[in-house]
């Protein structure tokens, strides 16, 4: 294994042990922090119009996210 | 009807509040120390279909999971799977087919503590999209190309993959 794969891999996993850490301090009692769901849930609340953009764009990547790791 | 599902406390728009524990109680309203944003413990209740209910979507989703594991990636089948299964739930949360929870109006200045991981991620991802995606630079995807040719591994991470779309498709 090459040390870029190496570094690589571990910036990755620095990058979700991070994502773990915020979202473990979002659920503490009295946090301030959103949780990552509550983050999700305001930009689904942005409508252009009757059009809920928000949402749409939110289900598009997540939507996306699928396609892209099991059908591409 | 409010439709109990999960979490401690629902809150109808404009009407009663319910506790959704099982007791059908009226329940009292959630005050929490997180006064910029709604709180997290209440649920906006709109009227949910009968099976909106974890011991029907849970079931569901494993056997879709199961289902989808079977697919390789670039086949025809796994396309139209992932497209139809993701058509659905879209439409299930557009057209506001299932009980929403509520979410904040705004949001806090903490909430850019989520740039920290999201900034790490990005960076590492275009660095090692732009030095080629290849096996000594590899991004996301490469690396869990190799693991997602396993049945299990695939149909795991489909059930997660319909997991969070739930979330979403719930808020």
């Amino acid at each position: 294994m090459s040390v870029t794969r190496i570094i690589a891999l571990s910036v990755f996993g620095i990058a979700a042990a991070l994502a773990a850490g915020v979202e473990i301090a979002a659920r503490r009692e009295g946090s301030r922090i959103p949780s990552l769901a509550a983050i999700a849930g305001f930009v689904m609340r942005y409508r252009a119009g009757r059009m809920p953009v928000g949402r749409i764009a939110v289900y598009g990547f997540w939507w996306w996210i699928g396609w892209h790791f099991f059908a591409r | 009807m409010c439709q109990a599902t999960d979490g401690p406390i629902l809150q109808a728009a404009g009407t009663a509040l319910w506790d959704i524990t099982g007791s059908q109680l009226p329940a009292r309203r959630v005050v929490d120390h997180n006064r910029a944003m709604e709180s997290r413990t209440e649920y906006a209740v709109e009227a949910a279909p009968g099976w909106d209910r974890p011991i029907v979507t849970v079931p569901a989703f494993v056997v879709i999971a199961a289902v989808g594991g079977l697919f390789p990636s670039f086949s025809l089948a796994a396309n139209l799977y992932v497209v139809a299964v993701g058509g659905v739930l879209t439409w299930l949360g557009v057209a506001h087919r299932t009980a929403k929870r509520s979410s904040p109006t705004r949001l806090t200045r903490s909430a850019a503590w989520w740039l920290l991981p999201a900034g790490v991620f990005v960076a590492v991802e275009l660095t090692d999209f732009a030095l080629g995606s290849t096996y000594p630079h590899p991004t996301l995807s490469v690396l869990v190309d190799d693991p997602l040719t396993h049945y299990t591994v695939r149909a795991c991470a489909y059930l997660t993959w319909l997991g969070g779309f739930w979330g979403l498709v719930r808020r």
